[in-house]
């Protein structure tokens, strides 16, 4: 559902850039087109070398010297004084201009390597005020300090931090110390460029929950580019999923996680470990290789599915997909316990299933993608719920959401040992 | 009261009897500053590295005693620099206190064609209320003035030149290396131009337009020696460019230049003054080579290579001539290397990072 009151703030639309290298014109993104509204976090995952900085750097106007933009546009949206809005094109702004008015003022950055990101030899509170300084924000010295204060206060840190150095700071400390720099701007914007990869967990959790208790409070729209998935999930409202520099999936993040049609993307919330041991066990995670899947990027066209999902392909290759079911999860766990032998899956596809002696079962895809015969997908499973027995039948799992031809109800497992499940 | 309490004893509560009111918040604590490491400044730590620096230490302790002598030194025996008193020529050292102890009492050994034997000036001339504390030159000039007016001089031809070359030398190579592309191309090739140029050929060719003097010398010192320094700035620059804080600085809007002083060169002032101490004594060798070869400091002024130049041709008669000039001159060649040395240990940045 198209949200059209809600307000724009950066609208990129067919971007494409490449750089030029010693070894030919290499493309960065092709035909990117991002939406991003006020107050909401967008996340772009995608893996090294997709082109996730890429795109974000031409908003702020720090593109390498080779590189081309060979269309598109950036559009950022800001009001006047008065309150009429006013939108134009980051692509086609002069760096002066850029530097000027966007760059720190209206759209900041956060970066991935606190201890690299900070000046070793300046103070903190020097650091942090370094956006105020070079756009005059202030009139005397003590207004400055103030604010600075304020802003180490909200961030978690003391005013007397700004006394020090970096290097007397803890990674995490560092962090926020980078959200400093870029929250004392009060900007409408702000892409973290992995920011939290670089912590450990605890303290991941920590600068995220800092990040949304700030943007409840400020309203600022967050770009959250990054490549752990169960974390874009905490966080974001809307994600886009990069590959090779073509943007293949977009969504809000309930319909990339319930219904993943890209097999890229399927490959990536695959590969999201479980907390749960032995749903952990049982996951399997579906591999994605471009060249052998027969994909092109470049012949497919942005495809509506519903609501905002939108996928890139082409009209062959959507038909052969299933539209999105109603509900369901994609991926679960059952495991088979007991031998069974063989047994098919009634879901219109056919899995063999193996016996192993821990007591776990293998499931073997034929026909179905990820697998072939001679290679188990290992121990993967499908999941579901129990549906009602069924006479002559072991009780399996009623399968949702699968792709391939499930009807709705589920299937059965037929079988010829015991097997139990457990729920996903 | 919460209402776990109502749960028979023996049955396990289950998570979802548990419900928000059975959760106390205990307290936060606040922020716990610690005092120990309140700012540790950068030049704090450089001190102490320094400092425990002995060789460095006692290099700079004689170094400002050089200094404190150049500036004091002519003025202590109450003659002129330039003051001819052709009487009194070729006198040998001759201390007041040490004279009693035998040595410094203006004996020389002169080595004839029969032997040598042990004359003493003084004496011959009956002069005994007169000492020359470094003797005396072939022209009566007092040895000792001249010493530390020719160090005043050298000491000021070598810095002021250093100081200039470091400040042209460093601009020219952090805005070359910032910038890169085309203008770092062009700037480097007058570089590599300016390098071909051999620098006596430089100081031969200036001397035809200006006339010799201290400025003529700092400037053929300029011209020569400014590469050096430039090339460093240039490699830290290129090290610095690619850093996550130089480009967060570009974000937040800074110019080229604010990044190029502002945030660059706080990095790299440790290398910029280590070359600095360092080429002093380049600077100090060269000018006493020009004036070795005739084409320094002009008389009646002095500097040490113009004493060293004077005092060669009396070298196998007099050879307490020369002895001070090479000194003081060694000495502080070897302090300010040795000084240059340990601020490079003190800046060290690999020691930086905790």
């Amino acid at each position: 559902m198209e949200n059209t009151n809600r307000e724009h703030v950066l609208s990129i639309r067919d971007l494409s850039i490449t750089f030029k290298t010693g070894a030919g014109p290499v493309n960065a993104i092709r035909g990117v087109n991002i939406d991003l509204y006020k107050g909401e976090t967008l996340a772009v995952v995608g893996e090294s070398g997709s082109g996730k900085s890429v795109t974000f750097k031409a908003a702020m106007g720090i593109l390498a010297s080779n590189s081309i933009v060979n269309s598109g546009s950036i559009t950022y949206t800001y009001h006047h004084n008065d309150g009429t809005p006013a939108t134009v094109d980051l692509l086609k702004m002069k760096t002066k201009d850029i530097r000027r008015h966007i760059n720190g003022k209206r759209i900041a950055m956060i970066f991935q390597d606190p201890m690299a990101c900070l000046n070793p030899r300046k103070k903190v509170g020097e650091i942090i005020a370094q956006g105020l300084d070079i756009h005059h924000l202030y009139k005397n010295r003590a207004e400055r300090q103030q604010k600075v204060a304020d802003i180490l206060r909200k961030v978690g840190l003391a005013p007397e931090h700004a006394d020090r150095y970096p290097h007397q700071f803890s990674g995490g400390q560092r962090q926020r110390v980078g959200i400093a720099r870029a929250l004392i701007m009060d900007p409408k914007l702000i892409i973290a460029d992995e920011c939290i990869s670089a912590l450990d967990v605890s303290i991941q959790a920590q600068v995220v929950n800092l990040m949304k208790d700030l943007q409840d409070e400020t309203g600022t729209a967050y770009l959250f580019i990054a490549h752990d998935l169960s974390m874009v999930k905490y966080i974001s409202d809307r994600i886009g999923v990069l590959h090779l520099g073509h943007l293949v999936e977009t969504g809000t993040t309930e319909e990339i996680f319930n219904n993943p049609v890209h097999p890229y993307t399927q490959s990536l919330l695959s590969a999201i470990p479980q907390p749960a041991p032995r749903t952990e066990r049982g996951r399997l995670a579906k591999t994605y290789d471009y060249k052998q899947a027969g994909v092109d990027y470049h012949v497919g066209k942005r495809q509506h599915l519903e609501g905002t999902h939108y996928v890139l392909a082409t009209d062959e290759e959507l038909a052969q997909r299933p539209s999105a079911l109603p509900g369901g999860r994609l991926y679960g766990t059952l495991v088979l316990y007991g031998r069974p032998k063989r047994g098919t899956i009634c879901t219109g596809g056919t899995f063999h299933v193996q016996s192993s002696d821990s007591g776990g079962g293998r499931l073997w895809p034929d026909g179905g993608r990820g697998g072939t015969a001679d290679r188990p997908v290992r121990d993967h499973c499908l999941s579901g719920r129990r549906v009602q027995r069924q006479p002559g039948h072991r009780q399996m799992c009623g399968l949702r959401g699968l792709p391939g031809r499930v009807p709705a109800g589920g299937g059965c497992l037929r079988q010829q040992q015991d097997a139990s499940l457990l729920g996903g | 009261m919460s209402h776990i309490e109502s749960i028979p004893a023996g049955s396990q509560a289950r998570i979802a009897d548990l419900r928000p009111e059975d959760f106390q918040l205990r307290g936060v604590s606040g922020q716990h500053l610690d005092s120990n490491f309140a700012s540790q400044g950068y030049w704090h730590d450089v001190l102490h590295r320094f400092l425990s620096n002995k060789g460095a230490v006692v290099a700079l302790i004689l170094i400002v005693l050089i200094v404190a002598m150049a500036l004091a030194g002519p003025g202590m025996s109450g003659r002129d620099y330039s003051s001819q008193t052709l009487s009194e020529k070729n006198l040998a050292p001759r201390i007041p206190v040490l004279e009693d102890l035998g040595i410094f009492n203006g004996d020389e050994a002169m080595t004839t064609t029969t032997g040598t034997r042990v004359v003493n000036g003084y004496e011959d001339k009956e002069l005994t209320d007169t000492y020359y504390w470094f003797g005396s030159d072939t022209l009566g000039r007092d040895i000792w003035t001249r010493v530390w007016e020719g160090a005043r001089v050298s000491l000021g031809i070598a810095i002021v030149s250093a100081a200039i070359n470091m400040t042209l030398g460093m601009c020219y190579g952090l805005i070359s290396g910032y910038f890169g592309g085309w203008v770092d191309t062009i700037m480097q090739r007058i570089v590599e131009i300016n390098n071909g140029i051999p620098r006596l050929v430089v100081v031969t060719l200036l001397l035809l337009v200006v006339k010799p003097g201290f400025t003529t010398i700092v400037l053929a010192l300029v011209i020569t020696e400014w590469i050096n320094m430039s090339r460093i700035a240039r490699a830290e620059m290129l090290k610095l460019k690619e850093q996550e804080f130089v480009l967060a600085s570009r974000t937040l809007g800074a110019g080229s230049f604010s990044i190029i002083f502002k945030e660059v060169l706080p990095n790299i002032i440790g290398q910029i003054i280590t070359q600095l101490m360092f080429s002093i004594p380049t600077a100090i060798f060269t000018e006493a080579f020009l004036s070795f070869v005739g084409l320094g400091i002009p008389v009646p002024q002095c500097s040490l290579g113009s004493l060293i130049n004077e005092a060669f041709n009396s070298f196998t008669t007099h050879p307490y001539q020369i002895v001070p000039p090479i000194v003081v001159m060694s000495l502080l060649m070897l302090c300010f290397n040795m000084l240059a040395d340990g601020l490079r240990e003190a800046f060290d940045p690999k020691l930086k990072e905790m």
